[in-house]
């Protein structure tokens, strides 16, 4: 995964301004931020992991920007318990909530909601991303969905189901259906 | 003590309060406002005189930049952008910032710009200062009381005049041995700003026109007596010896 300067620079910021602030939040972030650094470190592209795996570490992302954005930020998940243990590609989600918060919550003056939804659906693991920030004016596939899904060509060949587009009355919401994968399927 | 009045422009709170806390030793630094958004900031900063704005550039809906575009060049306060973004540094030159710091930055990089700020500050402080005696000045120029003649005429000419004499608040010029117009005017002013070129003093209360001298001659006690035209003859006071001396050494007599 390519960590993105500008959120590792403001996250450095947000931390430089926290020691003077709160000292213990300040630890919390760097803590979270290790940990961050830890598992993009770790973790190999084309490795799989189990989707709990994947959400622990887009909770401690989006913990870190929320440092940042503070009440601006709001997440939300909603995780069917049976998915947790689905095996998916590492960092096949990250881009996608980077997306939420470059395009969604950065673009507006408001608060952004960014909801996560994983279910069991028609046999597949179904994933949803959505916010309810500014919405894109012009749906142009930008690096992080060009790269989302010839990830997913490349894993699941033809079975697997991508699309995104605006929401009503705004936002963007990107949903993802692949076939179910556990541990044992990896050996 | 000058009062610097700051404003802080940055969609981070944490953001907004590095900055304040490195300001707050700074007793000059004033913060005036403080903004999360681009449109509040623009219209603060349409309605209050800043000397320095603290910019950041990524911002929802109105950046950085856009808040530049809206404030008029001549009067907008210094801008040191800062931002975690390296890749505007060159359009934030173009937008004549004065610096350009990267987050996360140290307490010496910014002490260094705001240094640099206020040395900007001092000097347009002092040409807008400058600016303002200029104005004063003209001003003052243009106030020039009126020349009041008190026997009612409203011109005089003062290349005909031979002398003058203080009288009271007045001056008397002479175009004669008996011929003379009341004046409301002072003898500094008479020389300073009427006739600085020609014209020679010799009394506390004489000014003479050097071009109407027919003769200069010394009569002891430091004191000359100077013929002038139409057989006017006038007596120098003791202090003004040497003036007369030198006259008399320039032109002979």
């Amino acid at each position: 995964m390519q960590m993105q300067p500008h959120f590792l620079f403001n996250t450095l910021h947000s931390i430089s301004s926290l020691i003077d602030e709160d000292k213990e939040e300040a630890q919390d972030v760097i803590g979270r931020l290790g940990d961050l650094l830890r598992y993009t470190l770790d973790q190999h592209k084309n490795d799989f992991v189990s989707l709990k795996t994947e959400l622990d570490f887009i909770n401690n992302y989006l913990e870190v920007e929320r440092a940042r954005f503070k009440e601006r930020l709001i997440v939300e998940y909603q995780i069917e318990k049976e998915t947790n243990e689905v095996f998916i590609a590492s960092f096949i989600l990250q881009p996608l909530i980077e997306n939420a918060i470059k395009h969604g919550l950065s673009k507006t003056n408001k608060s952004c909601t960014i909801t996560i939804r994983s279910k069991m659906e028609d046999a597949m693991l179904t994933i949803e991303i959505m916010d309810n920030g500014k919405g894109s004016e012009s749906i142009h596939k930008g690096v992080g969905l060009n790269n989302t899904e010839q990830r997913l060509q490349s894993y699941y060949d033809k079975h697997y189901k991508f699309s995104y587009g605006n929401t009503k009355p705004n936002g963007f919401q990107v949903l993802m259906k692949v076939p179910i994968k556990y541990r044992e399927d990896f050996r | 003590m000058t009062r610097i009045k700051t404003v802080i422009i940055d969609d981070e709170s944490l953001a907004r309060k590095r900055i304040i806390n490195l300001l707050a030793d700074d007793k000059e630094i004033h913060i005036v406002g403080e903004f999360s958004n681009g449109a509040e900031a623009i219209a603060f900063l349409k309605s209050h005189e800043v000397d320095i704005l603290y910019l950041d550039i990524h911002m929802p809906e109105t950046n950085g930049f856009s808040v530049l575009n809206q404030l008029d060049e001549i009067r907008r306060p210094f801008v040191i952008f800062a931002t975690a973004d390296k890749a505007s540094a060159i359009k934030a030159f173009e937008y004549k910032a004065l610096d350009y710091l990267l987050k996360p930055f140290r307490k010496i990089r910014f002490n260094e710009s705001l240094n640099h700020a206020k040395a900007y500050i001092q000097l347009k402080k002092k040409a807008q200062l400058s600016d303002q005696v200029a104005q004063l000045l003209a001003h003052q120029k243009n106030q020039q009381p009126p020349i009041i003649l008190a026997d009612g005429n409203d011109q005089i000419d003062f290349d005909d005049i031979i002398y003058a004499k203080a009288d009271g608040n007045y001056l008397r010029m002479y175009r004669s041995h008996s011929d003379y117009t009341l004046v409301r005017m002072t003898m500094n002013h008479l020389m300073t700003s009427i006739l600085p070129d020609h014209c020679l003093r010799i009394h506390r209360s004489l000014v003479i026109n050097p071009y109407f001298i027919k003769k200069v001659k010394y009569i002891g006690n430091n004191s000359f007596e100077i013929q002038l035209d139409d057989d006017i003859f006038l007596r120098s006071g003791r202090a003004y010896k040497e003036k007369i001396a030198q006259y008399q050494a320039l032109h002979g007599s």
